[in-house]
């Protein structure tokens, strides 16, 4: 066990050092995700958004959309200088690097969040910080279950050609579920409705996360076999 | 040295070398799916026959005469769920066992799943159209069909973008897997998503006339049927295909030294 975790620790450390050293894929995806929060703006009238049923949708949006330029990159990493194969020639548990990507895409997606909702609250001025624990509590949440299948099904589509196609067009239609939960907690919250009120959707992301977690952690292994 | 070759008499003879394709044309699946084509057209006509004149008009409010519509649309959901169903036995199966013949089923049943996934998909709006009088509704069944629908769409088009690459019946596997297990959670999500947005439209469920449950079991023979015979053509059909590549295969090899 305490092995297990040194290599997931290992392999986490390993992502996050090298996105500290070139920090292209945390730019490019919070720049992204903030020209998403600004189109939006123009698109549906900034003045009119409504906290309750528009503000959480347009979040989790510009969430889903820069979240997949994050996995593409972090599988762009693995193939620049053969590096996959280098961590498949590793004698460790091939579920042990899953964890260690989830993990790290996870933080990285988090991070992307922390820098856009304060420019969201602003620019669309919906008021976040009354809500601070809920919403990060959902927003926690709801980008685990993306980074797990985000993170497996990055791994399916950095075998094809068509790569960058690819990610959003398998990734999106598994996704569904979770952003439905995602947008309705997060409308509720910025609504001041309070999590209460949003009990079993969150038990759904819960559902969902624990599901792919064990999906990833068995099905991780036959996606590396050459 | 290319005047060299092996003697005529050092050669293994004819009769004794490997066979390059193993040609399994045997096997119950060939009659199997002649049976299923030959009684498919009568069973299709006479659901025919039951939907559109054995069965009793409905009310104005379930679509009256456009309502006959439902003893086809109902099976044909039924016939991709099975699809979907299958697609995800096999493709377990596939992973766990590394065999191709499992492959083979689950990319036939994708595509003829999808295939009745995209009837419910275009005969339910026409009788939503005259029912509710919209043609879509976001309404929670409508919405994870469409969910489901997109899902197996993705399965295929993952399948046909990497065609040619040998990793893909795996990774199309775990996508199977992947998008199998999320069908239960897109169904809640869809149901609780509509419960708090109420909808005054009726559901098609209640009390069906016992001559409607003939029809509809009826089209559900036909329908079943149906999927049957074009399920196991897709299989044969992956069958040949299997075996094209393997006889190129050998053909490339041959042609090299």
């Amino acid at each position: 066990m305490r092995s297990y975790l040194r290599t997931v620790g290992a392999v986490l450390r390993k992502d996050l050092l090298l996105e500290w050293r070139s920090r292209e894929a945390i730019t490019s995806m919070a720049f992204f995700s903030l020209l998403v929060v600004v189109l939006f703006g123009f698109a549906f009238q900034a003045e009119r958004i409504d906290p309750r049923t528009q503000a959480g949708g347009l979040l989790w949006v510009a969430f889903s959309f820069s979240g997949v330029l994050g996995l593409h990159r972090s599988f762009a990493v693995e193939r620049e200088g053969s590096c996959l194969q280098g961590l498949l020639l590793a004698p460790v548990d091939r579920s042990a690097l899953f964890l260690g990507k989830v993990i790290g895409n996870f933080l990285l997606i988090l991070a992307v969040e922390a820098v856009t909702f304060p420019v969201f609250s602003i620019l669309l001025r919906v008021s976040i910080l009354p809500h601070f624990g809920p919403l990060a509590l959902i927003a926690a949440l709801g980008t685990l279950g993306f980074a797990e299948v985000g993170t497996l099904l990055a791994t399916v589509s950095s075998g094809s050609r068509l790569r960058e196609v690819l990610l959003p067009l398998i990734l999106y239609p598994i996704w569904v579920p979770v952003l439905i939960a995602s947008v309705e907690v997060t409308g509720m919250v910025l609504a001041g409705e309070g999590l209460a009120a949003g009990g079993r959707w969150i038990a759904l992301v819960l559902a969902y996360d624990l599901v792919f977690l064990g999906v990833g952690l068995m099905l991780f292994d036959h996606l590396l076999e050459e | 040295m290319p005047g060299l070759r092996t003697p005529r008499w050092l050669r293994t003879p004819r009769w004794l070398r490997t066979p390059p394709v193993v040609v399994r044309a045997g096997g119950w699946l060939p009659w199997t799916g002649r049976i299923c084509d030959i009684a498919a057209i009568p069973l299709v006509i006479l659901g025919l026959y039951f939907a559109l004149a054995y069965a009793p008009a409905a009310a104005r409010e379930t679509g009256g005469p456009v309502q006959r519509i439902f003893y086809f649309h109902v099976p044909f959901a039924m016939a991709s769920f099975l699809g979907f169903a299958f697609v995800l036995v096999c493709s377990i199966g596939f992973l766990s066992t590394g065999r191709r013949s499992w492959d083979v089923v689950a990319e036939a049943a994708a595509e003829v799943g999808l295939l009745c996934c995209t009837i419910v998909l275009v005969t339910g709006p026409i009788w939503a159209r005259y029912a509710w009088g919209v043609w879509w509704t976001w309404d929670a069944r409508l919405t994870s069909t469409l969910v489901l629908w997109l899902i197996y769409a993705s399965y295929l088009l993952l399948r046909n973008y990497m065609a040619e690459d040998p990793r893909m019946r795996r990774y199309a596997s775990v996508l199977g897997i992947v998008g199998a297990l999320d069908v239960p959670i897109v169904y809640f999500s869809v149901h609780w998503f509509r419960t708090m947005h109420p909808q005054t439209f009726i559901t098609r469920e209640g009390g069906l006339d016992p001559d409607m449950h003939i029809a509809l079991r009826v089209g559900m023979a036909a329908v079943f049927t149906l999927f049957a015979a074009l399920l196991i053509k897709r299989i044969q059909l992956g069958r040949l295909q299997e075996n094209v590549e393997r006889l190129q295969a050998t053909l490339d090899r041959r042609e090299q030294p």
